[in-house]
């Protein structure tokens, strides 16, 4: 990127240097047979499309997301929400179970909220809670 | 240093919660003014009357009944104010606490403003508090003025107010008419009081009947209130500030004076936004009057379901259970023994026996031994609650809530040393217990202390109450900065738990229960029993009404009834 730039950067500082040279009655580039009528407006639509091009690829480049932590993905970002408040109704549900009947209601809870499964009952994205089923997806 | 403050120009009410002094009963009486020359002509009448914060050396200097006003936002315009002078109010109380109730939670938050207005949200409101400043109205029901009237008990009686009371209030009503102040109605929920009573919640102690400093769900109130430079004479003051003032690192201090008074510097070393000129907002305030009323048989049926529930996980017996539950709400035992002292039943209890709490009565007691036994162990507890062993406590040693629950009432309205920024959460790995803390602060909590005025209204003790019977508190919640102070315990601390790691559940007791309707209870692993989460809350304290009031200085009174408030 910082390549392109410098190249971009050259081309307008050509242009400038061509354009003065041709209003100081040089016909010719020095050392060179490219005349400079010519040459000043080739390097400045030269740095134009250079300055477009790093333009747009610095944008590419800006826009791209940051890489994902583990579990940072909306679906399991959602899922955690979802399973964080079945959790607190389950705890408050089964305050005082004996530990065979605690055993068998969250062997319940994993059936029914299958929590490794981010895509089936989870949290709808959008909402703030999963209390009413119509927030939950199926 | 202590501030020295012109306790001849500061309302008393402000110094005093003259429910802690001896007058357990209070009238309230609203005034709208039709124009401004009768409003200023009855001021200062009423001015002749008022309750400064003067001393009182004896006996014979405190009064059988007090006086005291205040204005709304809608008075002082009715008392035509220049407008420069009003302008430069706080926008909240030139708002009112009616149009604050999104909030302060006293409205639905889930509602939108056009779905709570089709729903007629304050439908439950006393009437004068339902037309006050009602949209669109003329402003002809609103209120201007309001003045507290608190009177002594009647020599010779337990029970009856001193006949002072109906005097000063025949005289103010007098008044009223010969100036033309309308004295407004509406008040109750039938709208048919011209005044809205209050009195301590009395009981019978042994055969007498008594005043006691508990509200209506069986709590002692009020005992922790905050205590400024400058309220006390500095021999009191030391006493006092004990678990009222602020910890900055040495002991015990109290609260500056400008977190209370306008025209003193604060807590941050500014003096409080006020209107000009100055003199006529040094030494006055603001408070909120809020009329709360209380759920009783909601609160009992609760407590009785979750006590139920409690006994069962803890494997304690029900009364037991049933305690705990309320102390675990509350953040004391119901005779407001504090948790962080006392954390469990068992201590509780001993320590009540301890001090001579439950009278020793045998069953061959005579009549009157059992009577003196009772009036003992009464004056024990009353003793007991205005001492600093009441109050002298801290939360930074209890981080994680073991003795006292993060969600609890009080941990909630007074944070004390909870919230410094600097306290360590974890273990203490010298010690491998909960962190201690010692040098934990005020800080973060020292700017959003209120000053709690008020008494609880309704039947005493011996007669039945339930959720449609007329009882609540009505509290006066005073501060330099309602903004700043209540509003803000209001929204966050008492119908929001962020600050206390307990996501949306609101105060377990004055929060709204509508839709979070849940309070854990945290428990100390080493006691081998897991945290307990109370589930069906309900909402056991509503709003029937009140707003937001200017409680002026005496000069400010003056300037006032002369209208030569000039902020030029």
């Amino acid at each position: 990127m910082i390549g392109l730039g410098a190249v971009t950067a050259l081309s307008f500082v050509a242009a400038i240097a061509g354009f003065a040279l041709h209003i100081f009655g040089l016909a010719q580039i020095p050392f060179t047979s490219w005349p400079t009528n010519l040459f000043w407006p080739c390097a400045t639509m030269l740095g134009l499309v250079l300055g477009f091009i790093t333009v747009k690829f610095i944008n590419s480049r800006g826009q791209k997301p940051f890489p994902l932590g583990k579990y940072d993905d909306l679906p399991s970002v959602l899922k955690a929400i979802y399973i964080q408040q079945k959790m607190a109704d389950f705890y408050i549900d089964n305050q005082g179970a004996d530990p065979d009947a605690l055993h068998a209601a969250f062997g319940k809870f994993i059936t029914e909220h299958d929590p490794q499964n981010t895509h089936s009952k989870t949290q709808k994205p959008g909402v703030i809670s999963s209390a009413d089923p119509q927030n939950v997806t199926s | 240093m202590t501030r020295e403050l012109n306790l001849n120009d500061i309302q008393g009410n402000i110094t005093r919660a003259y429910g802690r002094y001896s007058f357990p009963f209070a009238r309230y009486y609203f005034f709208h003014f039709p124009d401004a020359a009768c409003g200023r002509k009855f001021i200062d009448k009423v001015c002749e009357k008022i309750t400064t914060a003067a001393r009182w050396p004896t006996m014979q200097d405190k009064p059988d009944c007090t006086t005291n006003c205040a204005f709304t936002f809608p008075g002082l315009l009715a008392l035509q104010l220049s407008i420069r002078a009003l302008k430069e109010m706080p926008f909240e109380f030139i708002e009112g606490m009616k149009a604050r109730a999104f909030i302060l939670g006293d409205r639905d938050q889930t509602q939108t403003e056009a779905e709570a207005f089709k729903a007629n949200w304050n439908d439950h409101w006393d009437p004068i508090w339902k037309h006050n400043r009602e949209f669109g109205s003329d402003g002809s029901n609103d209120v201007h003025m309001l003045v507290t009237l608190n009177a002594q008990i009647k020599p010779g009686t337990t029970d009856q107010p001193h006949p002072a009371l109906e005097e000063r209030a025949d005289w103010l009503i007098k008044q009223a008419e010969a100036c033309g102040v309308r004295v407004m109605n509406g008040v109750g929920p039938d709208g048919k009081g011209t005044y809205q009573s209050a009195s301590a919640v009395f009981d019978k102690i042994g055969e007498a009947v008594l005043p006691t400093a508990k509200e209506h769900f069986g709590f002692t109130d009020g005992i922790g209130d905050p205590v400024f430079e400058g309220q006390f004479e500095p021999e009191d003051e030391a006493r006092n500030v004990i678990g009222r003032g602020k910890l900055m690192g040495n002991g015990w201090e109290p609260l500056a004076t400008g977190e209370f008074l306008l025209g003193h510097p604060d807590e941050s070393q500014e003096l409080p936004p006020a209107a000009k000129p100055p003199e006529f907002m040094h030494n006055s305030s603001f408070f909120a009057f809020r009329k709360l009323h209380e759920n009783v048989a909601s609160f009992d049926e609760v407590v009785d379901t979750e006590a139920e529930k409690f006994a069962k996980v803890m494997n304690v017996n029900i009364e037991e259970a049933r305690e705990t539950i309320r102390a675990k709400m509350c953040g004391r035992w119901s005779d407001g023994v504090p948790l962080m002292k006392y954390p469990t039943y068992d201590e509780w209890q001993a320590f009540r026996k301890a001090s001579g709490f439950i009278p020793d009565i045998q069953p061959d007691d005579t009549p009157e031994e059992k009577q003196k036994k009772a009036l003992d162990a009464y004056g024990r507890h009353i003793a007991y609650i205005r001492s600093p062993e009441a109050r002298d406590f801290r939360y930074a040693d209890d981080m994680q809530g073991y003795k006292c629950p993060l969600g609890s009432h009080m941990r909630r309205v007074n944070t004390r040393d909870y919230l410094d920024p600097l306290n360590n959460v974890g273990t203490d790995p010298k010690t491998g217990k909960p962190a201690e803390n010692p040098n934990a602060t005020s800080a973060l909590n020292k700017r959003r202390r209120i000053l709690r005025r008020g008494l609880p209204y309704g039947p005493s003790n011996l007669e039945h109450k339930d959720d449609d019977t007329e009882q609540g508190v009505i509290m006066m919640i005073m501060g330099a900065n309602l903004f700043r102070q209540f509003e803000f315990v209001q929204q966050q601390w008492i119908q929001y738990g962020l600050d206390f790691h307990q996501g949306n559940n609101t105060c377990p007791m004055l929060g709204d229960h509508s839709h979070h309707k849940r309070h854990t209870i945290e428990s100390d692993p080493a006691s081998g029993k897991p945290p307990y989460v109370m589930s069906t809350l309900k909402t056991f304290v509503e709003c029937r009404g009140g707003d937001y009031f200017f409680a002026p200085s005496m000069t400010g009174l003056r300037m006032l009834a002369m209208g030569t408030i000039d902020p030029t």
